[in-house]
């Protein structure tokens, strides 16, 4: 049942997507995301969607899996798009009645929404599907060094963020178990109202938390052990190294910019 | 043989309680040895670990490691020379990988990656686990994360090892291999290894058993010299070896058997013989 979480849904194909740095895909993910905003018109959008299907192929990961990341957020999708065509004014009224209306610009302003938000789905999926989580941790690391002048603790949010990844599975291994000597004990989980259900998840979160407590505990003890004083000094096992082709892919997304800007005119 | 260890007079009580969980304790660890610290659950052989290893602050007493007080002012040169594997693999994993997190020792102590990376490959071909380097932690067997655990602390070369009960949530076979691996480790290292334990067969590898019960030293000695204190291992709670339950069943029957210590593999021996049998 927990094989669907979003992370650990890295599958590798070895493509050219998958061989970039993580640093180059994680920055330029967060870069196409923010262009994708001014996108003004449906050949800047379909443009942008030409662009995303190419990384798509270009990933040679099965399109399954990028419906699998969109599925669980169809229905936000679909509920922000609705708001829009009902609450929006300007130009020729179709449908009226009492707050609600469809018009032109809210037809028009829904059908963008929908298209950013399945642009912004499918390249976050992008990098996750192409980036193992451990080394988008490492590029969060990497690309936020310079916060470190500002005192930012980046070593230590870095560590976090790696710890964290690493006890995923073995926390839902441990909800697994929880679940299961409940459900020994006669606990149904998957009937009855969305209150009962809601309800029948407290005695799950409580166990879990006090075992994560325990871990947290026994594992600073640990670190302590092997001599972990803070992450001032602290050299790195794993190095991300730039190559050619991340500068490439760079170029490639400033063409996209340029030819964005130009098409925003039409 | 000089020792490497020595602590006169520990006490110590946990915050929240009144009573010791350890009480006026001494004793001395030679160089090289490897000493078995058994007890009942809740005897206090983990705090005294812990207490070696500086991870607590003691009420009374001090502890020397290689001649340096254990204090605060040097505790990161005092860990530099003890290794710790803790009961719970799972809860002793730092990296999101086997490599990264046989690395994270080295890293603390700033290690210039290529050295690092040589230490990394050395230790896990060491415990026989290269393959999974880029493995997750997740994916291995108990007896395969120990491993991981036992490389951490090889790579960081330290001089004393301390095994907290680093068997026990191991089934037979994972179990037997780590030993055995400890066995290979010690050699190759030099290390003095302190296994904490209730494991009556695990015990009885080491060259000195200290027995602890309610956080004081009740019994102290080569483990032939302990293991054949049946009824005194049962009042403490442990379990008896082996050869020595047959030896205590033969002896309600009124049969004659030898005085000293027999381990399984002897009592076998001696009961052939006794049985006119040839093998």
């Amino acid at each position: 049942m927990f094989s669907k979480v979003l992370f650990g849904r890295y599958v590798p194909t070895n493509s050219r997507i998958h061989q970039l740095d993580p640093r180059a895909k994680l920055a330029l993910s967060f870069y196409f995301i923010i262009i994708i905003f001014f996108a003004n018109n449906w050949i800047s959008y379909a443009f942008l969607a030409v662009f995303t299907l190419a990384v798509i192929l270009g990933t040679r990961v099965k399109l399954s899996f990028f419906w699998d990341g969109i599925k669980p957020l169809i229905w936000i999708i679909l509920f922000t798009v609705v708001l829009q065509m009902l609450f929006s004014s300007g130009g020729h009224t179709y449908w009226h009645w009492g707050i609600f209306t469809v018009t032109q610009f809210g037809l028009i302003n829904g059908g963008y929404i929908f298209c950013r938000f399945l642009l912004i789905i499918c390249m976050s999926t992008v990098l996750t599907l192409t980036t193992p989580p451990l080394l988008i941790a490492d590029a969060v690391e990497s690309l936020m060094k310079p916060l470190v002048k500002i005192k930012v603790p980046v070593y230590e949010i870095a560590l976090m963020l790696s710890i964290a990844l690493r006890f995923v599975p073995t926390l839902l291994d441990e909800t697994q178990k929880i679940m299961n000597a409940q459900r020994a004990r006669g606990v149904d989980f998957g009937s009855g109202s969305i209150w009962k259900r809601i309800k029948s998840v407290v005695p799950i979160l409580i166990p879990l938390f006090i075992s994560a407590f325990n871990r947290a505990d026994e594992l600073a003890t640990a670190m302590e052990a092997r001599g972990y004083r803070g992450g001032e000094g602290r050299t790195k096992y794993r190095m991300l190294k730039w190559h050619r082709q991340d500068t490439l892919a760079c170029i490639l997304m400033l063409v996209v910019t340029i030819i964005l800007a130009g098409v925003r005119h039409y | 043989m000089t020792a490497i260890i020595r602590a006169t007079n520990i006490s110590y009580h946990y915050p929240d309680e009144t009573n010791d969980v350890i009480h006026n304790l001494s004793f001395e660890i030679k160089r090289g040895d490897w000493v078995a610290i058994v007890g009942h659950n809740g005897s206090g052989k983990s705090t005294l670990a812990r207490a070696i290893d500086g991870l607590l602050e003691l009420d009374q007493g001090e502890i020397f490691v290689n001649d340096q007080l254990v204090a605060q002012e040097n505790i990161w040169e005092i860990r530099k020379q003890i290794g710790f594997v803790f009961q719970n693999p799972d809860n002793q994993f730092v990296g999101a990988t086997v490599a990264d997190d046989v690395a994270f020792g080295l890293e603390n102590r700033h290690m210039p990656r290529n050295e690092m990376i040589e230490k990394v490959n050395e230790a896990l071909e060491m415990v026989e686990m290269s393959q999974f380097a880029e493995r997750e932690p997740a994916a291995l067997s108990g007896g395969q994360k120990q491993r991981v655990a036992l490389a951490g602390v090889v790579a960081m070369r330290p001089d004393i090892l301390i095994l907290d009960e680093a068997t026990s949530m191991l089934d037979p076979e994972g179990r037997e291999s780590i030993l055995k691996l400890l066995q290979q480790l010690r050699q190759r290292y030099h290390l003095t290894v302190i296994s904490i334990t209730h494991d009556i067969d695990e015990a009885a590898m080491a060259d000195e058993i200290l027995l602890i019960d309610d956080g004081r030293l009740v019994a102290k000695g080569v483990p032939n010299e302990i293991l054949m204190q049946g009824d005194r291992l049962i009042e403490l709670g442990l379990d008896v070896p082996y050869g020595e339950k047959i030896k205590r069943a033969l002896v309600k029957e009124d049969l004659q058997t030898p005085t000293e210590y027999m381990d399984s593999n002897r009592m076998v021996d001696w009961l052939w013989q006794k049985l006119n049998l040839t093998k």
